[in-house]
């Protein structure tokens, strides 16, 4: 590493005798080839600060960047927030990012039965301002959390009325308790997949 | 260098108006219609759009919002030596060593070109380095905030100039500057259309222009600006940032907290975008999302 702008968490770095600036989230695509000028560039007019360390790979680089930029962040005084406070950067998304959340809850976290997530974008959500004015937003925020409420009831069915199932699976039900087959089809119910991915 | 011998970069500027209007014929002469058409376009929509930006960080950008100013290399370094003075960590004859050591650790082996070129004009200490721009989010390998200064206010710089390339690369030779080639490439703000066009004569009619504005300033190349006026966080119209960049901080970072942990890092990047957002709320500059695709 040759260069730092510890505030930021990026870096100039050279592999394999090429010089590269990296940025985060450090992944693969977050590393740039550039040139010598892009350097000077850098470190005149955008903070960043000569140094000169070296690393055994990516994974410690990344590392010495982070605790770099905690310290950094420490040093300007800067307090680690709490959930409800990050929270309050979705006062300032786009409704299309806003419309990105409840897509996600819709088909991924519900379907995979994450209703916890599900539900709590839908709720935190809700209040918005944005999400109050545009009644499609609104609704579908609506909606997410009356499917989360739908399948939570039908978790509940489940486990509190498992005489419905009994002699559907005679054979399961000779060798095993009926609280294990209860067990074990809540835990299916709720991985919503029976076999690893691949088997 | 003492001052005597120092170069008016913006007399410089505007003492290179005839040599640029010259160029710009011989372009005009030697292009076919078509050409000859776009390159007019091309001019008249840098005279209308141009403006200047800068790209930075969300700290940098906080820094800015938030003292009100937009702090150089070496101001940045006094205003360190003042905090260090403060606290009685620093005398005042030693503070001006420091400074100079401060800022040659920060530049170090980068330190001569830009030195060479600050200490050749006159009160290159004060200089402080812009991009043209006349659309797009600029220099964003450098900086995801690209800050646009109001035109109205960049009119009104007393110095301002731009130069064809980057000043501290192409400009300077074994610790000397360049003074003819510079004396070719610098424009005043009456002739920028015009080193514009210079700059780009052979990409005008091979990028489509709707995409100028990225052939002007994008990662790689820009038409940098340097003005001995101040940046003041009065002078800016808004801030742009990438889509992409944008959804990434809601839709891979903050999402997080929904359905996993955040680490240290991540809730300490999210803490400073809220910063940066609240204090554009209050400051009453927008932050706009510009699509590049």
């Amino acid at each position: 590493m040759i260069a730092i702008a510890p505030y930021d968490g990026w870096a100039f770095i050279i592999k394999e005798e090429r010089l590269f600036l990296l940025r985060p989230p450090y992944r693969e695509k977050d590393l740039v080839e550039v040139e010598e000028k892009d350097l000077e560039n850098a470190v005149h007019k955008y903070g960043f600060q000569e140094c000169d360390h070296a690393f055994n790979n990516f994974a410690e680089t990344i590392g010495f960047l982070n605790e770099k930029y905690i310290e950094a962040m420490k040093k300007k005084g800067i307090s680690l927030p709490d959930k409800a406070q990050l929270k309050e950067l979705l006062e300032y998304a786009t409704e299309e990012i806003l419309m990105g959340y409840l897509e996600k809850a819709e088909k991924e976290f519900i379907p995979h039965r994450n209703l916890d997530a599900a539900e709590s974008i839908a709720l935190a959500l809700l209040p918005l301002e944005k999400v109050i004015q545009n009644e499609v937003i609104f609704q579908k925020t609506i909606a997410i959390l009356n499917r989360c409420k739908e399948e939570r009831e039908k978790l509940d069915n489940i486990i509190k009325t498992p005489n419905k199932t009994l002699g559907i699976f005679p054979r399961a039900e000779s060798i095993y308790t009926v609280e294990a087959i209860f067990e074990y089809r809540e835990f299916v119910y709720r991985k919503k997949q029976l076999l690893p991915v691949g088997a | 260098m003492d001052t005597g011998t120092k170069i008016d970069l913006f007399e410089l500027a505007d003492a290179n108006k005839k040599q640029l209007e010259s160029e710009y014929q011989r372009i005009k002469v030697k292009s076919d219609r078509n050409k000859s058409d776009l390159v007019e376009s091309f001019g008249a929509r840098i005279k209308n759009d141009w403006t200047l930006s800068i790209n930075m960080h969300d700290r940098a950008l906080f820094e800015v919002l938030d003292s009100g100013k937009y702090a150089n290399v070496y101001e940045l370094k006094d205003n360190q030596a003042e905090q260090l003075k403060k606290v009685g960590k620093l005398d005042d004859s030693s503070a001006k060593s420091a400074k100079e050591e401060a800022i040659r650790k920060h530049l170090r082996n980068f330190y001569e070109g830009r030195k060479t070129f600050d200490s050749s004009i006159v009160k290159g200490e004060k200089a402080r380095y812009a991009a043209l721009n006349i659309g797009g989010v600029g220099t964003t390998r450098y900086g995801l905030y690209c800050i646009i200064i109001k035109r109205e206010k960049a009119d009104r710089y007393k110095k301002l100039a731009f130069i064809k390339e980057d000043s501290a690369v192409n400009y300077v030779d074994n610790g000397c500057l360049l003074l003819d080639k510079l004396s070719r490439d610098v424009a005043n703000k009456e002739c920028v259309d015009t080193l514009a066009i210079l700059k780009h004569e052979n990409e005008i009619d091979q990028v489509s222009p709707d995409k100028w504005h990225r052939m002007v300033c994008n990662d790689t190349r820009n038409i940098e600006a340097v003005t001995l006026d101040d940046f003041l966080r009065s002078h800016i119209k808004c801030v742009w940032i990438d889509k992409k960049s944008y959804n990434e901080i809601y839709l891979d970072s903050l999402v997080k907290l929904f359905h996993s942990e955040l680490t240290e890092v991540e809730l300490y990047r999210l803490a400073l975008v809220k910063k940066v957002f609240k204090e554009l709320e209050k400051r009453g500059i927008e932050l706009e999302i510009i699509d590049e695709n």
